[in-house]
């Protein structure tokens, strides 16, 4: 069944249809109107689920971690301030291997105060030891809140959701949704007996350096076994939905001299960037990058090691280094010919023809600098 | 009394018709003087202070994360004290979630070091400026985003937490008594350690009434005995004015978030109000 | 591709309009993208919410910059319109005199309407779904049906009184 439903209706959507118990949350603009459904769900009685309002973020991924270790599927939505507030437990929640799943509407960072699109929250969490997912539209939210719920749970590795602020949490478009009977083949509920008096046991205590090396190599080990999780997830999922995703996407074809790469709802942007260019002659294809951590080596380097240049358009930034994308991939694959852009910061404007213009002046060697 | 005619905070500010937020920072800064510097978190006047370019409070603001309110200032103060600056008043001027909710650890640790700070919490008792989500400081059976069947728990006695820590003034201050207010204002300023004023504050949007009953609302929050006016003197707890205890209809029927209260809900506020003036008197008459 | 901007002030129901037109034209099995404006928001500040519509999925992510259509729910905001020439104006207006552009005018006093039907008060009427009757009218890109049942299934209180209005706007919409 389709409706027209933004990116926040989406994630509120596919929430109440994955039978979670504890949701954790507090309010940050332009979040809450996922929370806000939660709540007329909840008191609709169309949601069975405790709802903590918490006083603070910090405190909202705490009580996600309790719900969690305590065998609940949980979940929690936050952005920007209230992310990187959670900092802290963010590497709580993925060294105790709790499947937690959050919604992040990607926000930018003050000061100054500013409420709209950008990524520099979430890629800056990138060593937390999160799953990351980024959605380019409504359609792929629902679908990726739903799978992470999955992935999570089966690799035991908290998952997050990314959604770019008003562009996509606010942006209604036609989604197609799944109702709870669809999904539940595809999310059991766990047996999952951690905090057991008749089996009594701690969790997270002290470790002495070999100790603790042992439990992080693994921690990595097992999150490289994410992208064969996710992709026997997705199979089950088209079998639900008829709907395929994969890691990465490639648009029109993967055949081409030249990429540009982008995620979240730049990638639609780009997209149509790529169209013009094309129309013009010159020979590039989009590479979207929808997970992002683990990061997917394997497939950016089947898709990106034969091209004459790769163009990078960043809608964040690391001070004193420039685009987070740029960097993961110029370093995660060992590539010299790569160029990035960063713009749109604080949500300001990209159009296709901002990107077809760096992209042009990068084929031709007439870089004028790091910024649209 | 009469307050100071010099006007710090400017007009056409970003305010919505009829923000009690906004009175209440013109009739502070009245008190207040220009000495001051405020120190703003997430909230209101994050907004109403204006964007990049503007300042319309008038005094040097700085604008700072959510829950930091209290730990800024005291930055601030410890600063001014070692550059002899110490004449300049320094504010923390806070929502009612940056205060009772994720800005309490850092408020509470500067009242426990008896920080030379003024913290005001200028209450609209929700998160206004995210779209009227509860907050701890959102009073029983109102109707909130995240509450829409009304909240199940009641306020918290801030200025009784604050207490807790033994600082030398505490006190609860009105738009609709502005004289008072400004009494209080004053008080705070010519005292050493740490201060605290709470300031309910009416919203229209948020509390869904006209805009321009405003006042209205504020002086039947005081006559119902819904806020009570007082301070809390080292320790002593001290009535500003008593109440004459209207019925609380007159003020719920006012607001569009207790449209739906039963009697039954009515009849337990009414029964609280009570409660909570005996626990009051008590304290008042020791 | 349509481009379509509502343009009013913060308590009119700006945002909701563009929901109702979004689910019309999607009920008319388009594709649509409905954006509504966020500054800073508070009652009485300009309202914006803009609609893409098109055959096929629409990839474009940031502001309409030329509207084919532009709705007007209060005239003191008019300036914030980005109509395109040769554009259809559609305005709540009783009378209104527009010079310079060269676009198609179109009035109806959705104020008035509303008033009668008592939607909203004097101070501020809801013209929100009345003036949708004006444009489903003047656009004739879905049928008046279409367009109730949108209204219906966003407006949980008084509907049908809404419906109404639109009834009396779409036969009362005039061309200057």
């Amino acid at each position: 069944m389709k409706k027209v439903l933004g990116g926040n209706d989406a994630v509120s959507q596919a929430v109440s249809v994955c039978d979670v118990e504890v949701i954790s949350a507090y309010p940050i603009t332009p979040q809450t109107s996922i929370i806000e459904k939660i709540a007329d769900l909840i008191y609709a009685k169309q949601m069975n689920a405790q709802f903590i309002k918490v006083e603070s973020e910090h405190s909202a991924m705490a009580a996600c971690i309790g719900a969690s270790i305590a065998g609940s599927r949980t979940f929690t939505a936050t952005s920007s301030q209230g992310l990187l507030l959670m900092h802290e437990v963010l590497h709580w929640a993925s060294g105790a291997r709790l499947p937690i799943v959050l919604a992040n509407a990607n926000r930018a960072i003050a000061p100054g105060w500013n409420i709209w699109a950008e990524a520099t929250d979430s890629l800056s969490q990138r060593d937390t030891g999160w799953i990351q997912f980024y959605a380019a539209n409504s359609q792929e939210v629902f679908d990726f809140i739903i799978m992470s719920f999955a992935v999570a749970e089966r690799s035991l590795f908290p998952a997050m959701v990314c959604l770019d602020g008003f562009l996509l949490t606010h942006t209604k478009e036609p989604v197609e949704i799944l109702d709870h009977d669809a999904v539940k083949p595809l999310l059991p509920k766990s047996n999952r007996d951690t905090l057991d008096p008749k089996n009594p046991k701690a969790y997270g205590a002290l470790a002495f350096p070999k100790d603790y090396y042992a439990i992080k190599k693994q921690q990595h080990l097992d999150m490289l076994k994410v992208f064969d999780i996710f992709d026997n997830v997705a199979l089950e999922f088209k079998k639900i939905s008829n709907r395929d995703y994969r890691a990465v996407d490639v648009y029109p074809t993967h055949i081409s001299d030249y990429s540009i790469v982008a995620l979240g709802t730049l990638s639609q942007t780009a997209r149509l960037a790529v169209d013009n260019l094309r129309k013009e002659g010159i020979d590039v294809n989009l590479v979207k990058i929808n997970m992002f951590r683990p990061f997917p080596v394997k497939q950016l380097k089947e898709l990106l090691s034969d091209k004459k240049l790769i163009v990078v358009f960043d809608r964040d930034i690391s001070h004193g280094k420039g685009g987070i994308v740029k960097d993961e991939i110029a370093g995660g694959l060992d590539l010299c010919n790569v160029v990035g852009f960063v713009g749109g910061l604080g949500g300001d404007t990209i159009t296709e023809s901002d990107i077809v213009s760096c992209f042009l002046d990068a084929k031709n060697g007439q870089i004028k600098g790091l910024f649209l | 009394m009469k307050l100071a005619k010099d006007e710090i905070a400017l007009p056409n500010n970003l305010a919505c018709p009829g923000c009690g937020a906004s009175l209440a920072m013109r009739l502070a800064l009245k008190a207040l003087g220009r000495d001051t510097v405020i120190v703003i978190p997430a909230c209101c006047w994050t907004i109403i202070n204006g964007p990049v370019g503007k300042n319309y409070a008038g005094v040097p603001v700085f604008h700072t994360a959510f829950e930091t309110t209290a730990a800024v200032a005291s930055g601030i103060k410890a600063s001014f004290k070692m550059q002899g600056k110490d004449h300049i008043n320094v504010v923390g001027w806070a929502g009612d979630g940056g205060t009772f909710d994720i800005g309490l650890q850092a408020l509470s640790g500067a009242a426990e070091r008896n920080d030379d700070i003024l913290y005001v919490c200028y209450d609209n008792e929700a998160y206004m400026n995210t779209g009227i989500q509860r907050s701890s400081a959102t009073p029983y059976f109102a109707q909130t985003t995240t509450t829409p069947e009304g909240k199940n728990r009641p306020k918290k006695d801030l200025m009784g937490i604050l207490a807790a820590h033994f600082v030398p003034y505490i006190a609860s201050a009105s738009l609709a008594y502005p004289q008072d207010f400004a009494k209080k204002f004053e008080k705070a300023k010519s005292i050493k350690g740490f201060k605290f004023i709470h300031i309910f504050v009416p919203c229209p949007p948020g509390q869904k009434f006209q805009e321009d009953k405003t006042i209205e609302v504020a002086k039947l929050a005081v006559e119902t005995g819904v806020f009570p006016l007082y301070e809390i003197i080292d320790g002593k707890y001290v009535l500003s004015k008593k109440p004459k205890f209207v019925d609380i209809t007159e003020y719920l029927k006012l607001q569009g978030r207790y449209k739906n209260l039963t009697e039954e809900n009515i009849e337990f506020l009414r029964q609280a109000i009570k409660t909570r003036w005996e626990y009051l008197n008590k304290r008042f008459n020791e | 591709m349509k481009h379509i901007g509502l343009h009013g002030r913060g308590g009119q129901g700006v945002v909701v309009a563009g929901e109702i037109l979004a689910q019309c034209y999607f009920d008319s099995g388009k594709y649509v993208q409905f954006m509504p404006s966020y500054g800073a928001e508070r009652r009485g500040s300009p309202s914006h919410s803009y609609i893409r519509v098109d055959d096929s999925e629409i990839y474009q992510r940031y502001p309409i910059e030329s509207e084919d259509i532009a709705v007007i729910f209060s005239l003191s905001i008019i300036d914030t319109a980005k109509l395109k020439e040769n554009g259809i104006l559609i305005a709540n207006s009783a009378n209104l005199k527009v010079k310079e552009k060269k676009v198609e005018i179109y009035i109806v006093d959705a104020n008035a309407i509303a008033l009668s039907l008592n939607l909203g008060s004097p101070a501020i009427p809801i013209i929100n779904t009345t003036i949708l009757g004006a444009y489903c009218k003047v656009t004739n890109d879905f049928s008046f049906d279409t367009l109730a049942s949108a209204i219906k299934s966003k407006i949980d209180k008084k509907a049908d009184l809404n419906i109404q209005g639109a009834k009396l706007a779409y036969d009362s919409v005039r061309c200057l």
